[in-house]
């Protein structure tokens, strides 16, 4: 339980100094939210009167401990641009990339885990030379691309779903996930070619070990070896490229929903650095980096629940 | 400048729209002359070619009824509030929701809009409004003359008021119910476009979340980055608005507004360019031509060497071609221009300015060897990188001044630092960018250039130009004072403040099955006379 104090205490210092880090790339870079919001009728009253009303008059570190503050009392701020609470907008925003990435991971393990097993079954045969060559192919192309061929052809060639036919997910829930396959597909592709490749590589690993060996002489058939005991080692690896995955598609949301027209969070993240909004761009950027410091704590769990021989520690 | 438009059109994936678009970025547009609508000067002569199904042979579905998906390139980024937005492309949409006093229609007038009639005393200090009858906000309440004064007070109080106009307000009177004297401490002939200014109701103490106006069209809602939702106000004063349900869909992906449009998801996009309106060839979809109504130019910092220097400028005029630019940025359509001033305001437009510096690199290499710089020189052009037409312009720009050994240089810049660095800091030495009207008056595009203008970004300096100006605005007299504006335009052209070169064109993806779109000779987008074909 120590082991798991320590893992909290340090996610919390990651969290801490990245919305430092936010905060401080903001006051070096250029740009200024009040400007950004006069554009060019901006006049040096106009932008102080605005300043003054954004509260980003007072000096740095003020402003940081205020918003700190306020951020543990549950409060994110408020939009400068949408003048709504940010809470409220990332809690409308979230499920539309949580469901996109729920999807693309589901996707991700359930063609990658059998096909793995199937081309390490096959080891060196033509099969897996065919998989390999797919393999390296699939997991080249970038997921916007695949996501703009995706669109042309199922959306204009064999017209399957309309392109840009985003629904709400308040509005219409089949629909909303009907709209999010292709994009998570898309996401899906290049992930589940390298989960392939992984699995792949761990199983013949392991395999030529003395282990394996020892359990054929005990009689066990290879499935059994193979599920009680290859696999088991051989998840490790994939399990922590599963967790880097999670982390990396919410990250990473920002391209897919732009080629796919999605308004999710990644979409809201880029506008938000553009106009200079603060408030919104810190609990995004915030929120990301708990994802991948949970993913970890997440896959630490699993190692430990994976490998008897680290829970010993 | 169209703040925010063309910034997210472009959007941070430009490197991506180049690599797509590549394929299709020598088609001139050639494939879908049969379906472009040509205007030949000006947009109010924009008129269907034969044999398409042309806009003006179609009747309207009675009555208000039926939906409409139109996308736009941005969300609006900058709030509701009709007295505190200022992006462009937030402005074309409220002005369906909020109306001023007067409005402007589509030739480019003021008309009487929530006033019914108005008049000017002799002098030009005394305005009276005569209010509508039957002017109601979408909330249902009466619009009285209380409400009009609550609404220009709001804009004229403070250290940075919302509309600097109505600081020259000395006194605002209501005469009786329906009739308000407004009087000014000096004569202004850019008074009356100020009063385009909303009219709130006096009750509304948060516009910014609770929109009411008296406009054609009523908010609904609106989710981030996602949509805008209008309904057609059945009780607004005028003629009513044809289709019911507007739908505003935000489109950041510009790569994939053709794919929108033929999948059918989006029924209307008002700014396309011409490479997407020739994919659009063949489909359900015509295409409609405008100007953009901006004064694109290579503005130089007239304060930093070698730029101070008058002949500078004029060879750099000297060495551009403006068609060639227009050819390789917009397929050859575009509209030349020669001084701050785009052909849509015909008014004060005045083509001979265009021929002031016809392509002569003879005369440009003369001109720099008398400024002392025989072997030319170098200078940088700061570009923001999300205006791709901008960055085109300035590459080929790069390529013209090389025919007389001058040497210029692409510098990429985020929006935000243009903003900060350029426009407010004024620190480069020369930008492509294009400057727009945000009222339709003279000033709006030329009092940027006196001397002492806080706007005056390039650092123009003209004794001669500041009193022509002056005089202009002191003048109660339109002919005379429209005289004068010129004449401010011939210097602004004569001492080569900038490197003018074109005001750019614009194109309006509509569905068949819609017709009626109207364009204006400023920022906006009249929804209501749009309409359902029979």
């Amino acid at each position: 339980m120590k082991h798991y104090g320590k893992k909290l205490i340090s996610m919390l210092l990651t969290l801490l100094a990245v919305s430092f880090l936010v905060f401080a790339a903001f006051e070096i870079i250029p740009g200024d939210p009040a400007l950004s919001k006069l554009g060019d009728n901006a006049t040096p009253e106009a932008i102080a009167a605005l300043r003054a009303e954004m509260g980003l008059d007072r000096p740095f570190i003020v402003r940081y401990l205020d918003w700190l503050l306020d951020c543990l009392k549950g409060n994110l701020g408020e939009s400068y641009s949408y003048h709504m609470p940010v809470s409220q907008m990332i809690g409308d925003k979230l499920p539309i990339t949580l469901t996109m990435t729920i999807l693309s991971m589901l996707l991700t393990v359930a063609v990658s885990v059998p096909v793995g097993l199937l081309l390490s079954k096959y080891a060196y045969s033509k099969l897996d030379r065919a998989g390999y060559v797919a393999n390296q192919f699939l997991m080249s192309i970038p997921s916007f691309f695949l996501g703009i061929l995706l669109t042309w052809f199922f959306g204009l060639i064999l017209k399957w779903f309309t392109p840009g036919g985003f629904v709400s997910y308040k509005k219409d829930f089949g629909g909303f996930l009907g709209y999010l396959i292709l994009p998570s597909v898309a996401i899906a592709i290049p992930k589940c070619a390298m989960s392939v490749k992984l699995l792949r590589s761990a199983i013949l690993t392991e395999a030529d070990k003395d282990y394996v060996r020892t359990a054929y002489s005990r009689g066990n058939s290879t499935m059994e070896v193979l599920y009680r005991h290859v696999l088991k080692n051989a998840m490790i690896p994939l399990v922590t490229f599963w967790g880097m995955a999670v982390a990396d598609t919410i990250a990473g949301s920002i391209v897919v929903e732009q080629v796919f027209n999605i308004p999710g969070i990644g979409r809201i993240l880029l506008t938000s650095i553009s106009h200079r909004d603060y408030p919104v761009v810190e609990a995004i950027i915030l929120l990301i980096a708990f994802v991948v410091v949970l993913m970890n704590f997440i896959v630490d769990l699993l190692y430990r629940k994976l490998d008897p021989r680290m829970r010993r520690e | 400048m169209k703040k925010g438009v063309r910034f997210l059109l472009a959007g941070l994936l430009t490197t991506m729209a180049v690599a797509l678009s590549g394929c299709g970025g020598d088609k001139t547009g050639g494939t879908s002359s049969d379906q472009i609508t040509t205007g030949t000067s000006g947009q109010e002569e924009t008129t269907a070619v034969a044999g398409t199904s042309g806009q003006e042979e179609t009747t309207a579905v009675a009555g208000t009824t039926g939906s409409i998906t139109i996308g736009i390139p941005q969300d609006l980024e900058d709030g509701l509030d009709p007295h505190k937005v200022t992006a462009a492309g937030t402005r074309e949409i409220l002005f369906n929701i909020y109306e001023g006093l007067v409005k402007y229609d589509e030739n480019g007038d003021l008309k009487a809009a929530v006033a019914e009639s108005y008049e000017i005393s002799n002098d030009g200090l005394v305005y009276t409004f005569t209010l509508r009858d039957g002017v109601k906000f979408h909330d249902g309440s009466d619009v009285t003359a209380e409400d009009v004064i609550y609404s220009i007070n709001r804009c004229k109080e403070g250290d940075a008021p919302l509309e600097p106009e109505f600081t020259k307000i000395s006194n605002i009177e209501k005469k009786d119910d329906k009739t308000i004297e407004i009087t000014l401490s000096e004569a202004d002939a850019q008074f009356l476009a100020a009063c385009t200014s909303a009219v709130l109701p006096a009750s509304n103490a948060d516009p910014e979340h609770n929109v009411i106006g008296t406009g054609p069209y009523k908010y609904v809602g609106r989710v981030p980055q996602e949509s805008i939702t209008l309904e057609a106000f059945d009780a607004y004063w005028g003629e009513k608005a044809h289709i019911k349900d507007i739908t505003l869909k935000v489109l950041a992906n510009p790569d994939a507004l053709v794919m929108e449009l033929k999948g059918g998801s989006v029924d209307m996009i008002a700014r396309i360019t011409d490479t997407q309106a020739a994919e659009l060839a063949g489909s359900d979809f015509v295409v409609l031509e405008g100007a953009m109504n901006l004064v694109q130019a290579l503005y130089l910092n007239n304060a930093v060497a070698p730029f101070d220097d008058v002949r500078v400028r004029q060879a750099l005029c000297y060495a551009t071609d403006p068609q060639e630019v227009m050819d390789f940025v917009s397929g050859g359509k575009g509209f030349e221009i020669g001084s701050s001033m785009f052909p849509t305001f015909g008014k004060y437009y005045d083509e001979s300015l265009n021929h002031v510096y016809d392509q002569d690199l003879e005369k440009a290499k003369a001109l720099l060897a008398e400024a002392g710089y025989p072997d030319g020189f170098s200078f940088s052009i700061t570009v923001p990188s999300n205006y791709q037409q901008h960055v085109s312009t300035a590459e080929v720009l790069v390529e013209q001044y090389k025919k007389i050994g001058v040497t210029a240089e692409i510098k990429l810049v985020e929006w935000n630092s243009w903003l900060e660095d350029v426009y407010m800091g004024r620190n480069f030495e020369s930008t492509v960018i294009g400057v727009d009207a945000s009222v339709l008056t003279a000033p709006a595009l030329l009092s940027r250039f006196t001397s002492d203008a806080k706007n005056n970004f390039i650092n123009f300096n003209s004794a001669d130009y500041d009193a022509k100006y002056a005089e202009a605005i002191a003048t109660a007299d339109d002919a005379k004072a429209t005289a004068l504006y010129k004449d401010c335009l011939q210097i602004l052209a004569d001492d080569a403040a900038n490197v003018y070169i074109q005001d750019l064109p614009t194109f309006v993806a509509l569905n068949k099955k819609y017709s009626g779109y109207k364009f204006y000779p400023l920022y906006v987008q009249d929804f209501a006379s749009l309409y359902i074909v029979e």
